[in-house]
């Protein structure tokens, strides 16, 4: 029990500290418990970003019963079988910290990754991306050669798909004007791909010091 | 002389509030899509001595075809191709604590409300719901995909997905699962296409037959859309995804129930075992859902990821 006394003859000194909610108030996520993962990449998955070609990565979770995860969690069989289709498991330390970031749910544990931002207003959960960070992070498993440059071969398949759909376009434009403008947007998609792989297969070389 | 007024019996003869005799559901999302015939349900593993069930896909029947051969030439031999995917069941549960206090004021007919036999009702839905989940996790897994990130889903970008599938010779009726936000760009593309392609909305009886999730048919696929749909490129979009049969299969398992244990429940038509544990020193029923499930991935071609922004 506390003493209730005076201890010194100039008075008491307590100090306060920020208060704490109870443990029943505490802040957290309104959604499903969702378990860890680690980000894999599958050699013919690319996307065009920002006028670059960067890896459109997937999630292996840790999720008991899906894809060969064990009812433990244990993700060895998964990764296993995603290894041999030729899929990159990134582990958690490419990135300073971690990226799969652990957050406190209604429902136990929410495993997000660290360019996800989640907030609570008025009940409502809503979470933001932080793609500047996300592009960055993608970029550096490349330069760091985490995961290897794209095969040229696969992103002929995507540029042939996408002059596909312009081809497509543009037969429909002669007839139907409100498709002119998805053409647009579409041909000077086409075009960026296009220089992203000659980027891509012939880059720059490095300027030469003075 | 005073009136008998409101206020004068409020309190001892009438109440501020009474309890409608039905509840409402909270809004929730409820389409159990594992029903789809789309997902092969590959049956129990109970009493098969393993948990994991290995499906073997072979090229037989049309894989190799014969070849012209010389008269009097011997022909060679041929060994056929095979692989195997492999589901894994692993323990799916739920559980619900209930006080004797609770579950006795519950004013509603038996297993309508908040009782102990609403809460065993409703576990057949938790299954099938997680199951769903289950399955719509697939997606990241696909080696194919199509759609941009954060751009928003467009028939042009569904028709990549119906020609990636027609590519590899799939056949029957496909299946496209997306998350709700993908269903309204693509209902919103479709309103500038002419030609013949349509929507063909739901009806009541198609919704009955092939479950909450049906949102009709589009160019012949079947299109559901659920909530459980992952999101991809660190939140920015949504990867859903279309499907061949045999893409993706499905494995259970049901606790057996134990004699002598406490009362077991076992709702029609699902692999949940329901077990009531009593706490009698607390006043307290302990309502248990049980039940096993594996999903996987069985032929990666017969499927193709759908990405499209998340935002509105």
């Amino acid at each position: 029990m506390s003493a209730t006394f005076q201890t010194s003859a100039s008075g008491p000194s307590i100090q306060g500290r920020a208060a704490e909610r109870p443990g029943s108030m505490r802040e957290q996520l309104p959604t499903l418990a969702s378990p860890p993962f680690w980000y894999m990449h599958h050699p013919a998955r690319w996307q065009l970003v920002e006028g670059e070609w960067l890896p459109q990565l997937s999630e292996m979770r840790s999720d008991p019963g899906v894809n060969r995860v064990d009812k433990d969690g244990n993700t060895d069989q998964a990764e296993l079988a995603y290894r041999r289709k030729g899929w990159t498991i990134i582990p958690w330390d490419v990135e300073p910290g971690g990226y799969c970031v652990a957050f406190e749910g209604h429902r136990g544990p929410v495993h997000m990754s660290k360019w996800e931002k989640p907030s609570v207003f008025a009940g409502q959960l809503t979470i933001k991306s932080d793609g500047a960070g996300y592009w960055a992070f993608c970029r550096r498993l490349l330069a760091d050669g985490i995961i290897a440059r794209p095969d040229e071969r696969f992103i002929d398949l995507i540029i042939a798909d996408h002059a596909r759909k312009v081809d497509d376009l543009r037969g429909r434009a002669v007839t139907q004007p409100a498709v002119a403008t998805s053409l647009n947007i579409e041909e000077e998609r086409l075009a960026v791909m296009l220089a992203a792989k000659e980027r891509l297969v012939n880059p720059a070389a490095p300027k030469a010091k003075k | 002389m005073a009136n008998i007024d409101f206020a004068a019996l409020s309190g001892n003869a009438r109440l501020s509030a009474v309890l409608h005799r039905m509840i409402e559901l909270k809004l929730a999302d409820r389409a159990e899509l594992y029903k789809a015939p789309q997902f092969i349900n590959f049956g129990s593993l109970n009493g098969t001595g393993s948990s994991a069930l290995q499906v073997p896909v072979v090229g037989l029947a049309g894989t190799d075809l014969m070849a012209a051969v010389g008269d009097g030439s011997s022909v060679s031999n041929t060994s056929i191709t095979s692989s195997a995917a492999t589901i894994t069941i692993a323990r799916q549960a739920l559980r619900y604590d209930i006080t004797d206090l609770a579950s006795l004021t519950d004013p509603l007919a038996a297993g309508a409300g908040v009782g102990v036999e609403g809460l065993a009702n409703s576990m057949a839905i938790a299954f099938g719901m997680r199951l769903t989940q289950m399955i719509t996790a697939l997606s990241s897994g696909l080696s194919q995909s199509v759609g941009s990130t954060t751009v928003a889903l467009t028939v042009a970008t569904f028709f990549d997905a119906i020609y990636k599938l027609q590519l590899q010779s799939n056949d029957g009726e496909f299946a496209a699962v997306l998350a709700p936000q993908q269903i309204n760009h693509l209902i919103n593309s479709l309103r500038s296409e002419t030609g013949p392609g349509q929507y063909v909305a739901a009806t009541q009886d198609q919704i009955a037959a092939k479950g909450q999730g049906f949102r009709g048919m589009l160019f012949g696929v079947s299109l559901y859309t659920s909530s459980t749909v992952p999101t991809a490129n660190a939140g920015a979009d949504r990867l859903g995804m279309m499907t061949a049969t045999g893409a993706i299969g499905y494995a259970t398992g049901s606790p057996a129930p134990i004699q002598g244990a406490g009362a077991i429940i076992l709702p029609a038509g699902s692999q949940v075992v329901v077990e009531l544990e009593r706490d009698a020193a607390s006043g307290l029923t302990k309502v248990i859902g049980n039940s096993f499930a594996g999903v996987a991935e069985i032929q990666d071609l017969k499927a193709v990821g759908i990405l499209s922004k998340l935002a509105p």
